[in-house]
């Protein structure tokens, strides 16, 4: 076994620790993250674990996570920096009142103006920087994992200006100059393909696609989250899941869902799928009403095969 | 230099995939790191680098899969990595978590394991050269993967990649031969026999067998990429200049992947801002107001911008037997540009004009065109009773932020032309465009009414083939700029 693999497989069994349940191919594609210091840009169905995964990293790193979820109209001033407009104010007041000590004995204007020119400006200095989180995980002291949730949202403009931090993990504050990390942060972007991404964005990350899983892997998953649901039920409700996700629906239910459902199975105490039960919890599993429908006369054989499929 | 990896990179490149030097710089780093021996491990780790979007990883598998054949058949590998790479990762991560957990599962390319001739994953050519290595137990993993780097390498020399003809297989096999230095091979082979030492010049002699079925396999596989590659390219620009009414069934089938790569490229050229800031001129009352908390020192500048109302665009298509393989191409390229279009609602029509902007909503765009042409499709077209039906639905939608597209060849089969429909539309509409696929020498034969359609409208254009429409769209979203 090579040295990678035993790495990447130790990193499978910590995530696993922070209930993570991950596959080869995130694991590796975190691993090389790790090594070459580079973003992760997510892609895959809402639901199947994007967001979670920077969460079990911060953990698993036992680093501090920042959070930025993305929206149109998201602008510098809300993602990487802004001014402490009242420190400032106050900073200005404290020079008028200071204004005669500076100028104190300048002949003429010119002279004035001169002695306010020699003097030391902090108007817009890092004293009066507010960072927001893209600076926050930049200007950590140990390192950090930044989460860049629902890249898709975000307008073009705000992914061109991503694109210094994500290439050099440096950040030009037209005011101050450039700042760059103190400790790489790990990046992650997350997004839903609700458009395409530029493709100056995607050159610097390494790309990482997460579909829905096997049943194999979900049924890990659920155990790892819900360790209460007994083996068959679990089973049941999985292959029942997969099957569902065959149809043509509207949304497909993710991960999150079969881990809610899941929870709700067991709250009512079940052990195993029936009629009347899958049609008292299926809007947990499913959010539209036209889901709900279209499935609804298929649940006897979905059912039927969910518990005799081993 | 990684030769091994620049080839694939450039079979990748081949296989349309867009890869930077950045990116061939981080390739080579995640090979450092993972190394050639896990092939799994290797797939995964050159996909998040190289494989960029949903469909590059399919095109990455399959390329992988078949460039990493040769080494499948001439290293030692495990043959359970010579499975057909899942494109989906976690069937891979299942199988892999599985195996990894048992003794000695995954991990490739252990040295000593014998002369590993249960091959069988190549193809037949792999399997033959390696049963040629392998049951001689002489060459050990180590030197046949030194024979096969001799080889890529020499084959990169000499430019292997530029092959195109099967004619051209004796002179590029001659020259990576002469590259590898076979006739001093040979000469030594001779000597050895001469001296009496059969034994080594027997295992030279072998060596030489497996190098030049080596060669034989990288050139016929070459061939192929590149024939597969260049015929690819060749037809999907042969498309694009094609009238569609001219095109074969089997190729119309091949058209949306040409459509989408258009369509990106038309959106990512025309990305609408919504609103634009006039540079330079403060908008000092807003300045004011918002800065009285700060005693009127003004920290928040504002400027003045404009803002750029989105226009709605309205496609109106006949999907009669004549022209309904245009209007599929039309309404997924208007599909495709989504991104830049986000007001558009599609219409077909036989008869009457229905709107179809729900499918697309609810289904995929291919599966939601094959229901529009199930459900609407087939018949002949009645140009009055669709112009007036559209007229009805989209008469208090109409403004002068809209624009109207129609695709259609005007024949009408001598019934109700829909004209005055048509020019109350004009009337209202920012800009009305008719699409004719038709050559326009043909307009005005036959029952064409396109002329009469033409003084109702602000422009009629041809679009016989693909790149003709491209124009059109790409002149049409300068003007919504």
């Amino acid at each position: 076994m090579t040295d990678a693999r035993k790495d990447i497989d130790q990193l499978i069994a910590k995530l696993a620790e922070q209930g993570y349940i991950a596959s080869s191919a995130i694991a590796t594609t975190l691993y090389i993250a790790q090594q070459l210091e580079r973003p992760i840009l997510i892609e895959g169905p809402p639901g199947v674990g994007k967001t979670e995964l920077a969460n079990a990293t911060a953990a698993m790193l036992n680093k501090p996570m920042f959070r930025l979820q993305c929206y149109e109209g998201l602008d510098e001033s809300k993602a990487l920096y802004d001014w402490k407009y009242s420190k400032q104010l106050l900073y200005v007041q404290v020079l008028k009142e200071q204004l005669n000590e500076i100028l104190d004995g300048a002949d003429g204007l010119s002279n004035a103006v001169e002695r306010l020119h020699n003097f030391d400006d902090i108007f817009y200095s890092e004293r009066f920087l507010e960072p927001r989180p893209l600076l926050k995980a930049l200007q950590s002291d140990n390192g950090a994992v930044l989460l860049i949730d629902e890249i898709d949202k975000a307008d073009y403009e705000f992914e061109s200006l991503l694109l210094e931090i994500l290439a050099d993990f440096k950040v030009t504050l037209p005011e101050i100059g450039t700042l760059a990390a103190v400790h790489k942060p790990l990046v992650i972007l997350t997004s839903n393909n609700t458009r395409d991404l530029s493709d100056a964005l995607k050159r610097r990350c390494l790309h990482l696609y997460i579909p829905f899983p096997e049943a194999k892997l979900e049924s890990r998953i659920v155990q790892s989250r819900v360790p209460e649901v007994p083996d068959e039920l679990r089973r049941q409700l999985v292959n029942f899941v997969h099957d569902v996700r065959k149809l043509d629906l509207k949304k497909q239910p993710a991960i999150s869902e079969t881990i809610d459902w899941a929870r709700s199975l067991l709250l009512l105490h079940c052990d195993s799928l029936s009629r009347q039960l899958v049609d008292d919890t299926l809007n947990v599993l499913l959010k539209y009403e036209e889901d709900i429908n279209m499935v609804g006369p298929e649940l006897h054989s979905l059912i039927k095969r969910a518990n005799s499929q081993l | 230099m990684d030769e091994t990896l620049l080839q694939f990179i450039r079979h990748l490149r081949n296989h349309g995939l867009a890869i930077s030097t950045a990116e061939t710089l981080d390739a080579m780093r995640v090979v450092a790191t993972l190394g050639y021996s896990d092939p799994r491990l290797l797939r995964d780790g050159l996909a998040s680098c190289l494989a960029k979007t949903v469909d590059d990883y399919n095109s990455f598998g399959e390329c992988f899969e078949r460039f990493f054949q040769l080494e499948a058949g001439v290293n030692t590998t495990d043959p359970d990595d010579q499975q057909r790479p899942e494109n989906d990762d976690t069937k891979e991560a299942q199988a892999s978590q599985n195996e990894d957990q048992t003794a000695g599962g995954g991990d490739a390319g252990g040295e000593g394991q014998g002369g590993d001739d249960g091959q069988g994953a190549g193809d037949g050519q792999s399997e033959g050269e390696s049963k040629g290595e392998g049951k001689g137990g002489s060459g050990s993993s180590g030197q046949r993967d030194s024979t096969l780097k001799d080889v890529i390498r020499a084959a990169a020399e000499i430019n292997l990649e530029k092959i195109q003809y099967r004619t051209q297989r004796g002179v590029y096999r001659r020259k990576i031969l002469t590259a590898l230095n076979d006739e001093q091979t040979l000469e030594d082979i001779k000597k050895l026999y001469d001296a009496g030492d059969d034994e080594k010049a027997h295992v030279l002699e072998q060596l030489r067998e497996g190098q030049i079925a080596a060669v034989k396999y990288l050139i016929d596989r070459q061939l192929l990429l590149n024939n597969d590659n260049a015929s690819k390219q060749l037809r999907d620009a042969t498309l694009q200049d094609t009238s569609l009414s001219a095109m074969e069934h089997y190729h119309r089938e091949r058209l949306p992947p040409i459509i989408r790569k258009l369509a990106k490229k038309l959106a990512s050229r025309h990305r609408q801002r919504h609103k634009r800031a006039r540079r330079g001129k403060l908008d000092l009352g807003k300045t004011l107001r918002r800065n009285i908390a700060y005693g009127g020192v003004p920290f928040h500048r504002f400027w003045k911008t404009t803002r750029k109302d989105k226009s709605d665009i309205f496609v109106l298509c006949d999907i009669s037997g004549s022209v309904s393989a245009w209007s599929r191409v039309l309404l997924l390229f208007v599909q495709a540009l989504s991104d830049v279009l986000p007001n558009t609602r599609s219409f077909v029509f036989c008869g009457q004009s229905i709107e179809v902007s729900d499918l697309f909503k609810q289904y995929p765009v291919d599966e939601a065109l094959a229901i529009i042409h199930q459900r609407h499709g087939l018949g002949g077209s009645d140009y009055g009773l669709a112009l007036n039906s559209f007229w009805t639905q989209i008469e208090d939608k109409l403004n002068r932020r809209s624009c109207v597209i129609i695709l259609g060849d005007g024949r009408g089969n001598g019934g109700d032309t829909g004209i005055e429909a048509l020019r109350s539309i004009y009337h209202r509409a920012r800009l009305v465009l008719w699409f004719n696929p038709e050559s326009h020498h043909s307009w005005n034969t036959g029952d064409s009414e396109i002329r009469r359609y033409q003084s109702a409208s602000h422009y009629v254009a041809e679009c016989g083939s693909l790149r003709k429409l491209e124009r059109l769209l790409d002149q049409l979203l300068s003007l919504l700029r």
